[in-house]
């Protein structure tokens, strides 16, 4: 197939896990076990389109999509764009593979619930899903911003899923103010880039900014960062990841700690190689570093401290976390594989834990 | 005047960060979020503004302008405003999300103190 026929396929990976989150809740009229089946097929949909496009990916090739056929007019992206790297590819494949493996395993943990609460529960996870997955394969800084959001709103409603739960409630109030938060650094910093330079698509950011960086872009990239190490749940940022963890049933806690906390570590990585690349401030990759070894340090330290199960692991996710990040600060070829491999590795070792999890 | 917005809107997210940080009443935190959304919506509003420029609608100009001319012309850059409109959307989904929380754990606790929900804890 040609590229731009691969290129068109790739809506469909985001979009057959939002048309399962619509369909679930209604097929959970019908049979208890309809949402898990309607999920399961889309999801399975979502990773058979995407794997289709990898061998292209990783050949070296970037599949891009522009939706509408909006194509660039003058080197200006001007519609929404797809473009799938390696690097998006991998974490769009391992969301896709891994959420369907912890939706499957819902079937044996949650086997109590409720048909309504069952649709309530697959829709908001292929939700997650679905914003994940656009997150990884997105081309420009404001759409990375709307899936976040995405998957965040779809995350509130999966941290405060057991609502009889008090610590549950608790939780989401938490977490939601730290990541509303976040959201606004990251969505003021992503206007100041576009305000500073026309643009949003990474490409077109980078082409701006190789001649040189001024006190708007540094700010920028301050609030950028700092937005998005929340997400990713980066020592001074960390506070909400544990308790959404406690509170959230076992495969949520398990998504959340193998998917949505690396998202935000690719996130990390799009703007410190993909759009400041050499033309970045000379404080940020230091900044970075420091960061990411408090993290990795710190995150292990605490865990030791913790004698509930699920807590012990989301300090840990914290460590892992801040080891993906060192693979960043050093800015070359061979941290950013290290990366790669690693995140996914311990997104399998964090799915994994999954059993544990829901047994605590 | 568009110093004043942004002062405006710098002053605003300060206002908002303080009652989130300083109020133990779970609406009034929901309430200081909702300024600091209202200062992005601002701030946003100004740096689309170029000096003495129009809104950018090309379809039906005023008397004697032509859409072409209009495009090629001054107009405050639309892009902005559409994050802004998508910011206002995101921002009534957050809200209500943080005010069903607000609800349940009023019903739960018999209480919106920030204090005692989390003495109750564990």
């Amino acid at each position: 197939m040609s590229d731009a026929t691969l290129g068109s396929l790739l809506p469909v990976a985001v979009i057959a896990p939002i048309g399962g989150a619509i369909l679930a809740p209604l097929a959970a009229r019908v049979d208890r076990r309809a949402p898990l089946a309607i999920s399961l097929a889309a999801l399975g949909a979502a990773l058979a389109v995407l794997l289709m496009v990898a061998p292209r990916v990783f050949a070296g090739h970037v599949i891009t999509h522009y939706m509408g056929h909006v194509v660039p007019f003058g080197g200006h992206v001007l519609g929404i764009a797809f473009a799938a790297d390696p690097l998006g590819m991998t974490f769009a494949i391992a969301a896709a593979a891994i959420g369907g493996l912890l939706l499957l395993f819902t079937l044996s943990s949650l086997r109590e619930l409720g048909a309504r609460e069952l649709g309530g529960y697959a829709c908001l996870f292929q939700l997650l899903l679905a914003a994940l997955i656009g997150s990884a394969l997105t081309a420009d800084l404001f759409n990375l911003f709307v899936w976040f959001e995405v998957a965040a709103l779809s995350s509130y409603g999966l941290t405060g899923f057991y609502l009889e739960r008090p610590i549950a409630l608790e939780a989401a109030f938490k977490v939601l103010v730290l990541t509303t938060l976040a959201s606004f650094l990251i969505f003021i910093g992503a206007s100041l880039l576009y305000a500073a330079h026309g643009a949003l698509n990474f490409a077109q950011l980078h082409r701006a900014l190789a001649h040189g960086t001024s006190t708007v872009d540094v700010v920028a990239v301050a609030l950028l960062i700092c937005g998005f190490a929340t997400k990713a749940g980066l020592v001074p940022f960390h506070g909400w990841l544990a308790d959404a963890h406690t509170a959230a049933p076992g495969p949520v806690s398990a998504l959340f700690s193998a998917l949505m906390v690396n998202l935000g570590i690719v996130a990390i990585a799009r703007i410190v190689l993909q759009i400041f690349g050499h033309a970045a401030p000379a404080a940020l990759p230091d900044l970075l570093l420091v960061i990411a070894l408090v993290s990795a340090v710190g995150g292990a330290l605490l865990a030791l401290a913790q004698d509930d199960l699920k807590r012990l692991l989301a300090y840990d996710t914290i460590s892992q976390m801040g080891v993906l990040g060192v693979g960043i600060a050093v800015r070359n070829a061979g941290g950013l594989a290290g990366t790669t491999f690693s995140a996914t590795r311990c997104s399998r070792a964090s799915s994994s834990c999954a059993p544990e999890r829901s047994s605590t | 005047m568009i110093v004043v917005n942004y002062l405006a809107a710098g002053a605003l997210f300060c206002i908002g960060l303080y009652a989130v940080l300083s109020r133990r009443n779970l609406i009034k935190i929901v309430m200081g979020l909702s300024l600091m959304e209202s200062s992005t919506y601002l701030l946003l509003i100004s740096l689309a503004y170029r000096d003495r420029s129009t809104a950018p609608v090309l379809v039906g100009p005023p008397g004697g302008r032509s859409p072409a001319g209009l495009a090629h012309g001054n107009v405050a850059d639309p892009v902005l405003q559409n994050f802004c409109l998508t910011a206002i959307v995101i921002g009534v989904a957050v809200t209500a999300v943080f005010l069903s929380v607000a609800v349940r754990i009023s019903q739960h606790y018999r209480t919106l103190d920030a204090d005692r929900v989390r003495a109750l804890r564990g």
